[in-house]
C-alpha cells in the first residue's frame, strides 16, 4: 500500500482521542442524528462549525482524514448537478428539454452534498481517533441491552473485532496479489472497463482462498490457547465515564437539540 | 535489456503520519546477463527496490530506465515492461487462481498474441523447467498440490512469459536444503541461458555460490556493490553488517590460521575445493 487506507486509527493524544469510546460512539450517533435532522441555516451552521472544530481539536492530518471526501469529488459533483437540474421546483431560472435549473434545486443539491460530506467527516473523526479494540469493547457495552432478546453480544463483538483486525492484513495481501498479477500480465493499469473487469477473478479468488486459510489458522490458534466462547472472558479494563466524556455527550446532545429549535 | 535506477527515492504513505522513506537517492545499473544478489537487513528497502525495477511502484524522485527508456514516462508502452521483466514474490503460491495448472501458467500469455500451439509449447517448457511432467500435471487443480509444488507452478507462470529479466524476492526462504539447492541450480541455469537474474536473499552461502554480483542495502541506501568475490572477501565489513560470511570462506580462514595456507579470496564451495586440491597436489601437505 503506498497510500494509507482512510479511516484507519492515527495515533494522537488530543482531547478527542482521549474521550471514552462508549461516549464517543454515542456522541457520534447523536451528531449523525443532528446532520440528518438539520433543515435550517442555523442548524447547518451549528453542525458544520462543530465538525470543523472536532477536526481542529483532534489535530488529525486533514489530507488523510478527509481523503475519502476528496477522492469522491466526482460523485459529489454529479449528485449536485442531478439535484440542481431535476429538482421539481417552481419558477426555474432556465429550462431546456428535460433540464430545469432552479434555485430550489441548487439549494437541494448543496443540501445533499453537505450532508454526505459532514457524515463522512464525522465518521472519519470517530475511526481515526479510536483504536479498533476500544471501538469493539464500546460496541459490546452499548449492545448489552440486546442480551435480553438473546443476542450473543460477546460473540458478535468478538467477530467484529477479529474482522477489524484483519482488514490491514487483507489489504496488504490484496496489494501484493494485485502486484503479482500485474507483473504477469493482468491489465489493472488499463483504463478500459473490459480489461478492469477481466482482472476481478485473478484478484478475488486468491484473496478468498487466503481469507479462508487465515480464518482456519486463527480458529485453531484460538482454540489451542483455550478459547471457549466469548461469554466468560474478562474485560481488559472497566472504567466509569469521566467528566470529559459526559461533556462530550452533553455537547453532542445540545447540537442535536438545536436542530429541533430551528425547524 | 539493461535496467538502470537514476537517483531514485521512494517514500511510503507520503504526507501522512506514517511516512517512511524506504529508498534514498539510489543509482544502479544492471546489465544483460548479470546475476545480482541483493542483501541487507529486514526493512532496508530491498523489496521496495525490486518493485521499482518491476514498475510496480513509481519512484517519488528519480527515474527507472529499461533499455534506456523511462518506464514511468507518459507515453511508455508498459506491455514492453511486463513482457521483459518478471517478478516472483516471497509467497508466489498465493497468486494461483485458475482451475487447472495449465490455465494458470498460461495466464501471462493471454495477451501475448501467440497462437494456441505456441502458448501450449511455452507452458510445457516452463513446467518442465520447474521439474514437472507436463502431461501429468496440466489438468490438476493448483489448489490440490503441496506447498512446494504450488510454489513451482507459480514460478512457472512467471517464466512462461520468457522475461529477459527475472526478479526474485527471497525465493528460498522456507525451502528445505534440498529444495533450496535445486532451486538455485535452476535460476543459475536460466542465467546461463542469458536471463538477467536479480534475487533478494539472506543466505550468504547461496549468494556466494551463485551470484556474480552482490549489492548491499542499509537503511534505504546502497552501501556495497561489487563482484561477489570482492564483497564476501571483505569479511570484516560483512560481519559488522551482520550479513554473515560464507562457510567456505570461514573454513579457508580456519585452515590458514592453523598453518595450511589458503588464498584470501575464497568465497564459494567450488573455489575452496579446488584450492585444497591444488595445495595437496602441489605437495604442500603439512
Ligand atoms: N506498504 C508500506 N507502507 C508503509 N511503509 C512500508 C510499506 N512497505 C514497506 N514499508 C517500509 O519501508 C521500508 C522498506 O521496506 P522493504 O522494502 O519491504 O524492506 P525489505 O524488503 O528490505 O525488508 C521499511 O521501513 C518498511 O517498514
Ligand atoms: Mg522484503
Amino acid at each position: 500500500m503506498s497510500r494509507l487506507p482512510t479511516g484507519q486509527y492515527i495515533y494522537g493524544e488530543s482531547p478527542i482521542h482521549l474521550i471514552d469510546a462508549r461516549a464517543k460512539l454515542l456522541s457520534f450517533i447523536l451528531l449523525i442524528a443532528a446532520v440528518v435532522l438539520a433543515s435550517s441555516f442555523a442548524g447547518y451552521a451549528a453542525v458544520f462549525c462543530f465538525t470543523a472544530a472536532l477536526l481542529w481539536i483532534s489535530r488529525l492530518p486533514l489530507g488523510t482524514a478527509l481523503g475519502a471526501i476528496r477522492r469522491l469529488w466526482l460523485f459529489f459533483f454529479v449528485i449536485f448537478l442531478m439535484n440542481a437540474f431535476f429538482f421539481e421546483a417552481e419558477n426555474p431560472i432556465f429550462s431546456w428539454w428535460i433540464f430545469r435549473l432552479s434555485y430550489g434545486g441548487i439549494a437541494q443539491g448543496a443540501n445533499v452534498v453537505l450532508r454526505v460530506a459532514l457524515l463522512m467527516a464525522l465518521s472519519s473523526v470517530l475511526t481515526c481517533t479510536t483504536t479498533p479494540m476500544d471501538m469493539t469493547s464500546a460496541l459490546q457495552s452499548l449492545m448489552k441491552p440486546l442480551k435480553i432478546i438473546r443476542v450473543p453480544v460477546e460473540d458478535v463483538a468478538m467477530i467484529i473485532s477479529v474482522a477489524i483486525q484483519f482488514i490491514p492484513t487483507l489489504l496488504e495481501e490484496t496489494d501484493m496479489i494485485k502486484k503479482a498479477q500485474t507483473a504477469r500480465g493482468a491489465r489493472f493499469e488499463s483504463r478500459s472497463l473490459r480489461h478492469k473487469a477481466e482482472c476481478v477473478i485473478p484478484l478475488v479468488i486468491p484473496i478468498f482462498i487466503s481469507a479462508f486459510r487465515r480464518a482456519d489458522e486463527l480458529s485453531t490458534a484460538m482454540e489451542a490457547r483455550g478459547y471457549r466462547g466469548a461469554k466468560n472472558r474478562t474485560k481488559r479494563k472497566k472504567e466509569p465515564l469521566k467528566a470529559r466524556d459526559l461533556a462530550a455527550l452533553f455537547i453532542s446532545a445540545a447540537i442535536c437539540a438545536v436542530q429541533f429549535c430551528f425547524r | 535489456m539493461p535496467v538502470e535506477l537514476e537517483n531514485v527515492s521512494y517514500t511510503y504513505a507520503s504526507g501522512t503520519p506514517y511516512e517512511t522513506e524506504a529508498l534514498e537517492n539510489m543509482s544502479l545499473k544492471i546489465k544483460d546477463g548479470e546475476f545480482v544478489g541483493v542483501m541487507g537487513h529486514t526493512g532496508c528497502g530491498k523489496s521496495t527496490m525490486i518493485q521499482l525495477i518491476a514498475g510496480l511502484l513509481v519512484p517519488s524522485e528519480g527515474k527507472v530506465l529499461l533499455d534506456g527508456n523511462d518506464i514511468n514516462a507518459k507515453g511508455y508502452d508498459r506491455s514492453v515492461l511486463r513482457r521483459n521483466v518478471g517478478i516472483v514474490f516471497q509467497y508466489p503460491e498465493y497468486q494461483l487462481f485458475e482451475t487447472t495448472v495449465e490455465k494458470d501458467v498460461a495466464f501471462g500469455l493471454k495477451h501475448s498474441g501467440l497462437d494456441r500451439g505456441e502458448v501450449s509449447e511455452r507452458v510445457r517448457w516452463a513446467l518442465e523447467i520447474m521439474g514437472f511432467s507436463f502431461d501429468s500435471i496440466r489438468n490438476q487443480s493448483p489448489l490440490s498440490l503441496s506447498g512446494g509444488e504450488k510454489r513451482r507452478v507459480a514460478i512457472a507462470g512467471v517464466l512462461a512469459v520468457r522475461p529477459k529479466i527475472v526478479i526474485f524476492d527471497e525465493p528460498i526462504a522456507g525451502l528445505d536444503p534440498l529444495g533450496r539447492e535445486a532451486f538455485l541450480k535452476l535460476i543459475s541455469d536460466l542465467n546461463e541461458d542469458g536471463t538477467t537474474i536479480i534475487t533478494v536473499s539472506h543466505n550468504a552461502d547461496s549468494m556466494a555460490e551463485y551470484a556474480k554480483r552482490i549489492i548491499v542495502l542499509d537503511s534505504g541506501r546502497l552501501i556495497m556493490d561489487g563482484k561477489t568475490r570482492d564483497v564476501f572477501s571483505d569479511v570484516k565489513r560483512m560481519e559488522e553488517l551482520r550479513l554473515g560470511v560464507s562457510q567456505p570462506r570461514l573454513i579457508a580462514d580456519m585452515l590458514s590460521k592453523r598453518g595450511f595456507e589458503m588464498p584470501r579470496d575464497i568465497v564459494s564451495c567450488g573455489e575452496l575445493v579446488s584450492a585444497i586440491k591444488e595445495r595437496l597436489i602441489g605437495g604442500g601437505c603439512p
